[in-house]
């Protein structure tokens, strides 16, 4: 039965039929890999002049007095902030989602919302509206009250997903409904509270607007005055270099935590009893309704009541329409670039797992531990040595800036939905005659546009409410509502300031909505 | 070379290796017009990756793959998946979830033809008239088989490969939904390769069965010729139930523990010691003073039929198949009788694998 076909005949066949030699690698993992390089290549830079610059000089900046204080400051304030938002975070999604409290719906909504006003806008509101809140003890107060909705989303979503049966056991084994809670709820949805943490303590790292307002000395306020005040390039990257050491530990530590983390998923979702908290019931609602009233309802009535009796303006007057349009097309720009990048790195590592397409993933999601701050001055010292300070404070590279700081969120939403597409779908398209652009066109895109949308309203968003790296790489004579902000905030011109933090809490509207609403059809992960 | 025309399939030394681990290790494999071969194997066996070489999905390393005498992939140079007209239906039916079912089947053509009265045509071919403007999701898994084959078979392909289309599917509706999809690709005269590791299945619905292990076909040819002459113990083994007794080899006969058992005279050994294999509906209980005296072990009772493992003198344990009219018990004293013509093998050491050597 077994056919040998000579020579003489298969050369004939190949005439009938040119084959032509199928490439072996995917153009999108060379996509992938393109974009994985243009997102490294500044930190890659930052580290060779860091190295340029030897140790001793480093070490002079590092064992400074300061750089300890500095260092102490941030995790002191870093631990408590975290821990503040992961109880607010994990009591109101409890609430929310496993008791009777009334009013679930609208108060899921409102304690969301503080999750798009940027930290700076509500830290300017609360400083507008207790001028004594300042150091430690405000940094605490404020920002728990600014992160906290990143630990709820999560522990809300996986309270949602868990085995409710679980408990159901634990009550028959004779535990009581609160060391349930305790021993088997909270340790069911560690991991996503991790998750949450991580997001915190990174976007803590990452702040510099409301430290610098609240008077509290961190490693991104001490950069910034380096960088712009002093000119003093190797301190600002000697202490980058520091600040990205400690978020890098902290998306390891993150790392190992979810591994350990069980099965979450299961494919019987039983829908859990919430509990009937009887007289109970108003007292929760009080609880709830008090957090609003401090995450949303005192920082953005503190900015109205600035606009409803304005001071007399100091400085001359900015344009709030150019502001409002130079954020919108350096969002768009930013959100869509962001996009197609995570776009091409997601395809380039759908197919097969082998570590040339891991890599561009994982040095794509890099700048998730990387401050925005730390990633600009990578950008413009990469600007002004390698390019001659040819791109330096151009729209282009703030574009570009923008693009490579916030791809991670955008990659982790379209990796997620990416997952709902399997490759025998590609594949049967492929058997039905589409090539590879038509497989992308007809059957990918369709399929993820949920997760495209979700990430670019996630670019959008963060990217208008960017200020650090806005700051440096924001071309002369170019206000954005960030920087306009800034400008009036800095100089206690808070009556001028206002208009634009509004406008800034307005046009975050559309995204969030974007976002509940792909979160409730849940298409989107939170990691 | 004759046959050139007829074959829809010619598959010649296909080696290939995932990790330097070698999953078709020169496989050979033809596949004639018109007819439902099916390929069975175990998991791992190699059998998904050689359709996912002849879709070419995967690149071959060594050999070479031809459809309807045109090569597709000669180990060097290879024809794109999208330019080979080869039908595929995935484990899953892999419709796509954002088209509605008429869009579904007419995918693959060009767009003109994506017209309403089109879908319609194909859908009708499959028994799925009306179903043009409904939800994928909606279908049921017998339905979304059928789509899923109009859709293979809208752009007539030399050939469609089915990868164990039914494996998903509950036990219950899977006769059902086997025979309501095969009867569709019946009576369209396709070519067709059907993926499977279930014997049962190969051996009732094919034409042409070709078992594939440790990425080598062991045998190839029609049901009846792999379940009456296989190739080795091991083989019969793996297509059903099979007693494996040792004798010795007499001209047309073999003297076993069981008496005297008739060889089928395809029996590929000389005189000597053998390895003969029963089929346990080649046995029979049977009155003094025929037979052998065997005691029974276990006794199974399946309603249509009983399945009896009795021990005939020195351990030899062998399964009898036979009417469910007599209960047995453990321990009850019977009587066996070999009935019909045994296949005898080269004596070897008892091996659990299927390779015939």
């Amino acid at each position: 039965m077994t056919s040998t076909i000579d020579r003489v005949e298969r050369n004939s066949q190949k005439e009938i039929r040119p084959l032509r030699r199928a490439p072996r690698r995917d153009a999108w993992t060379v996509g992938a890999w393109i974009v994985a390089i243009i997102v490294a290549a500044p930190l890659a830079f930052l580290g060779i002049e860091a190295f340029q610059a030897g140790w001793a000089s480093l070490s002079g900046v590092l064992f400074r007095g300061i750089t300890a204080t500095l260092m102490a400051n941030t995790i002191e304030m870093m631990v408590l902030v975290t821990a503040a938002a992961a109880f607010l975070g994990v009591g109101a999604a409890w609430i929310l989602e496993r008791t009777d409290v009334p009013a679930r719906r609208a108060l899921t909504v409102l304690l969301i919302v503080p999750a798009a006003i940027p930290d700076f806008i509500e830290t300017f509101g609360w400083v507008n509206a207790l001028p004594w809140l300042r150091g430690l003890f405000g940094a605490v107060v404020v920002l728990s009250l600014a992160v906290y909705p990143f630990v709820m989303l999560p522990a809300a979503a996986a309270l949602r997903r868990i085995d409710h049966r679980h408990e159901e056991v634990a009550r028959n084994l004779g535990a009581s409904r609160i060391s349930v809670v305790f021993r088997v709820t909270v340790p069911e949805i560690r991991g996503a509270i991790a998750g949450g943490c991580l997001l915190v303590a990174l976007q803590l790292l990452a702040e510099y607007g409301s430290f610098q307002m609240l008077g509290f000395r961190t490693f991104t306020t001490e950069i910034y005055s380096a960088f712009q005040v002093g000119f003093d390039t190797q301190s600002a990257c000697a202490l980058s270099i520091v600040l990205v050491i400690m978020s890098a530990l902290l998306v390891g530590g993150e790392a190992t935590v979810a591994r350990r983390e069980g099965s979450l998923v299961t494919s019987e979702v039983t829908t859990p009893a919430r509990m009937a908290l009887g007289r109970w019931r108003w007292p929760a609602l009080g609880i709830l309704a008090l957090l609003v009233t401090a995450a949303l309802c005192v920082p953005v009535g503190s900015i109205l009541s600035l606009l409803i009796d304005p001071e007399p303006a100091t400085l001359p007057g900015g344009s709030l329409f150019g502001a409002v349009g130079y954020s919108l097309i350096y969002a768009l720009a930013a959100a869509a670039l962001a996009t197609a990048g995570a776009l091409t790195v997601a395809l380039g590592s759908r197919r097969s797992r082998s570590w040339l397409t891991r890599t561009p993933v994982r040095v794509a999601l890099i700048p998730l531990a990387v401050p925005g701050l730390v990633g600009a001055l990578a950008l413009s010292y990469v600007a002004a040595r390698y390019a001659g300070g040819r791109w330096y404070q151009t729209s282009a590279l703030l574009v570009v800036a923008y693009a490579v700081m916030f791809l991670p969120l955008a990659l982790i939403g379209i990796r997620a939905s990416l997952v709902q597409v399997p490759e025998s779908l590609t594949e049967v398209a492929a058997s039905l005659g589409s090539s590879r652009i038509s497989q992308l066109v007809r059957v990918i895109l369709p399929l993820i546009l949920p997760g495209l949308a979700a990430g670019f309203a996630l670019v959008f968003l963060s990217t208008m409410t960017e200020l650090a790296a806005t700051l440096v790489l924001v071309p002369t004579g170019v206000q954005t509502l960030a920087t306009q902000f800034w400008t009036y905030q800095t100089n206690i011109a808070y009556g001028q300031a206002a208009p634009y933090a509004l406008a800034m809490i307005v046009l975050a509207g559309p995204p969030l909505l974007l976002l509940t609403k792909m979160g409730e059809s849940g298409g989107g992960s939170n990691r | 070379m004759t046959t050139m025309s007829t074959m829809a399939l010619r598959v010649s030394g296909v080696t290939k290796s995932f990790n330097d681990s070698r999953v078709l290790d020169g496989v050979d494999l033809e596949v004639p017009a018109g007819m439902l071969t099916a390929l069975l194997g175990a998991s791992g066996s190699g059998k998904t990756t050689l359709l996912r070489c002849i879709t070419g999905f995967e690149r071959i390393e060594a050999g070479s793959i031809e459809i309807a005498g045109a090569m597709m992939d000669d180990s060097v140079r290879a024809t794109a998946p999208e330019q080979r007209h080869v039908g595929y239906v995935p484990q899953d039916g892999s419709l796509f979830p954002h088209l509605d079912v008429g869009r579904n089947v007419t995918f693959g053509l060009p767009r003109r033809q994506r017209r309403s009265a089109v879908q319609d045509e194909l859908l009708e071919q499959v028994g799925l008239a009306g179903f043009a403007r409904r939800r994928t999701g909606d279908l049921s898994g017998g339905q979304r088989q059928r789509v899923a084959i109009a859709r293979a078979l809208a752009l007539n392909p030399t050939l469609i490969l089915l990868d164990e289309p039914f494996a998903a599917l509950d036990a219950s509706l899977r006769t059902e939904i086997r025979d309501e999809v095969i009867g569709v690709l019946r009576s369209l005269r396709a070519t067709a390769v059907l993926v499977t590791h279930d014997q049962d299945e190969a051996l009732s619905v094919a034409d042409r069965v070709a078992v594939l292990d440790s990425g080598r076909i062991l045998q190839e040819g029609p049901p009846e010729t792999l379940y009456e002459r296989p190739a080795g113990p091991g083989l019969a083994r793996f297509l059903g139930e099979a007693n494996v007794v040792s004798g010795r080899r007499v001209g047309g006969i073999a003297l076993t523990p069981l008496g005297e058992v008739a060889l089928d005279p395809e029996a590929p050994t000389a005189d000597g010691p053998v390895q003969v294999v029963l089929r346990p509906e080649q046995l029979g209980l049977v009155e003094a003073p025929l037979g052998v005296e065997a005691i029974v072990r276990k006794h199974r009772y399946h309603g249509h039929d009983a399945m009896t493992h009795v021990e005939v003198g020195n351990g030899c344990e062998v399964v009898v198949r036979h009417e469910p009219t007599k209960r047995l018990d453990p321990g009850d004293t019977v009587r066996v009788v070999a009935i019909g013509r045994g296949m005898a093998f080269v004596a070897e050491r008892e091996t659990s694998d299927l390779t015939p050597e």
